[in-house]
């Protein structure tokens, strides 16, 4: 259905989108918004190939894929954000990663 | 053009302008709010096809507890200098990789028999009522997928361990104790928020809701405890109380996998007379571990012993 | 369309209405505090008129009342809200009121 790869493209648009940031922005937590946005593509395409229509069911085991996904993206971004801090207190010049 | 034709143009257009907005804006600070607001947007693209509880996760998690997170570091770390921008050849390389992906990803997507997708949602369905739930989602995340939920549940855990060995946690912004806003907007809310967690948790087997959806809830009421700078708000020591919190669900299913392992035979594999108490003990232990998890990544390290309090 | 279905349209298109004007107002105030204006009536008025909206579109009494529930809250969280950015903009001096 073209509803589907409509929203599946949009997913890999976002994901291609946020490679450049992801390799080349400056500032770490710009990166780790990176991250997140591209987890976000990542989740679009699974949900738009679990969707089968307007009032059909959709694939249950694709949300349950994005919804452990999101859970696992957001501890990740939180253990991230630790290093970031640990490695501005310990006196790291974040410009050189 | 029908008006969902229109309605899809319409967020993908304005998922796709959020996103560039995000990673090029000028600043940090409009970086932080502009993925807050394309986490929003996002939720209703997943209303949009069909998925509420990812909508409800996206909304609550996705958005509002990761931009959380983000604006608490934002203030223990300073953005770098702009610098010399790095080599042309560099970039174009880096630019050139971010097409080469959407160009090989949109390839496989669009060469995809798109009528013909296999899909688990029969299998899902004909198999639900054995699983103790009518919501199908719940089913697969805590019954037909629960050794899934069971290593994200150690992800989490291990996730919190790796924060609390990093450090300990910088002094969180806090409102002076007696400030009037603590009993405006606390007195009502924290106990809405409790109920609201419930709601959802009960709501799940039937409904979009469920375990995760009502851990996010019940960590918004733990870091505004947190943020009013109340005394006794949760998560301000570290306690033998806050890391059982942290473990419980973790030891509840690990618990209840022995249980099913050595009387069913087989790891997780609930009697369907008595899925639905297994799922919602499961549930439940889940949303407790979830809520306090957040409030730990929230506070960014460890927080000091009960001695040093006293 | 029967009437249930014009009211709600036309309280939407009333919220957006409201909605459109805090962005306004957001992008082309000059100073904090009466962005913070612009912001709040957004969050009151236009969330109220979408929410009573979305309540004539309900399956029944309940539902409705919990749409409601949400307006509630987002108008005690909206005003904390705004109440703590102006307090935070008033004593970091951040921007004098122009």
């Amino acid at each position: 259905m073209t509803v589907s790869l409509g929203y599946a493209l949009l997913g890999a648009a976002i994901l291609a989108l946020s490679i450049y940031p992801l390799v080349l922005a400056r500032d770490l937590l710009r990166r780790i918004v990176a991250a997140n946005a591209f987890g976000t593509g990542i989740f679009l395409i699974l949900v738009a190939l679990g969707f089968r229509g307007e009032g059909a069911t959709p694939d249950p085991t694709t949300h349950g894929l994005v919804l452990t996904g999101i859970i696992v993206a957001v501890s990740a971004t939180g253990l991230a954000l630790a290093l970031v801090a640990r490695m501005h207190a310990a006196g790291a010049r974040l410009e050189d990663v | 053009m029908t008006p969902l034709v229109l309605l899809d143009l319409v967020l993908g257009a304005v998922v796709l302008g959020l996103v560039a907005a995000t990673l090029w804006s000028g600043s940090r600070a409009r970086m932080t709010m502009l993925f807050i607001g394309f986490g929003g947007v996002v939720a209703l693209v997943w209303m949009r096809l069909g998925a509420p509880d990812v909508a409800l996760a996206e909304a609550a998690v996705g958005a509002a507890l990761t931009g959380a997170l983000i604006l608490r570091a934002q203030g223990s770390v300073p953005a770098p200098l702009p610098e010399r921008s790095r080599p042309w050849i560099i970039r174009g390389l880096v630019a050139g990789l971010s097409v080469a992906v959407f160009g090989a990803l949109a390839w496989a997507l669009i060469s995809l028999d798109w009528k013909a997708r296999p899909g688990l949602e029969r299998v899902v369905e004909a198999r639900l009522p054995e699983s103790g739930v009518t919501n199908p989602v719940t089913a697969v995340l805590l019954n037909f997928r629960a050794y899934d939920t069971l290593l994200e549940m150690a992800v989490l855990l291990i996730a919190t361990a790796a924060v609390w060995c990093l450090g300990r946690s910088s002094e969180t912004p806090q409102l002076p104790p007696d400030d009037p806003l603590n009993l405006a907007l606390l007195r009502p809310l924290v106990p809405l928020l409790c109920i609201v967690a419930g709601y959802l948790l009960w709501l799940g087997a039937f409904a979009p809701g469920g375990a995760f959806q009502a851990g996010a809830v019940l960590s918004g009421a733990l870091l505004l405890l947190l943020v009013a700078g109340l005394p006794r708000a949760p998560g301000q020591m570290d306690t033998l109380r806050l890391r059982a919190t942290i473990a419980a669900a973790l030891l509840v299913f690990l618990g209840v996998a022995a249980a099913t392992a050595m009387s069913e035979a087989t790891l997780l594999q609930y009697p369907p007379h008595r899925a639905k108490d297994l799922i919602l003990v499961i549930e439940a232990a889940l949303t407790l571990s979830v809520a306090y998890t957040f409030l730990v990544l929230f506070q960014g390290g460890r927080p000091p012993p009960r001695e040093v309090r006293a | 369309m029967n009437w249930a279905e014009i009211l709600a349209t036309s309280l939407f298109a009333a919220g957006c209405f409201f909605f459109v004007g805090g962005a306004a107002g957001l992008l082309r105030f000059p100073d904090v505090l009466t962005r913070l204006h612009a912001l709040t009536k957004a969050d009151n008025l236009g969330l109220g008129l979408i929410a009573l909206g979305a309540a004539t579109l309900a399956d029944n009494a309940w539902g409705g009342l919990k749409v409601l529930l949400i307006w509630l809250v987002v108008m005690l969280t909206s005003a904390t809200c705004g109440y703590l950015l102006a307090d935070q903009a008033h004593t970091s001096d951040l921007e004098k009121p122009k």
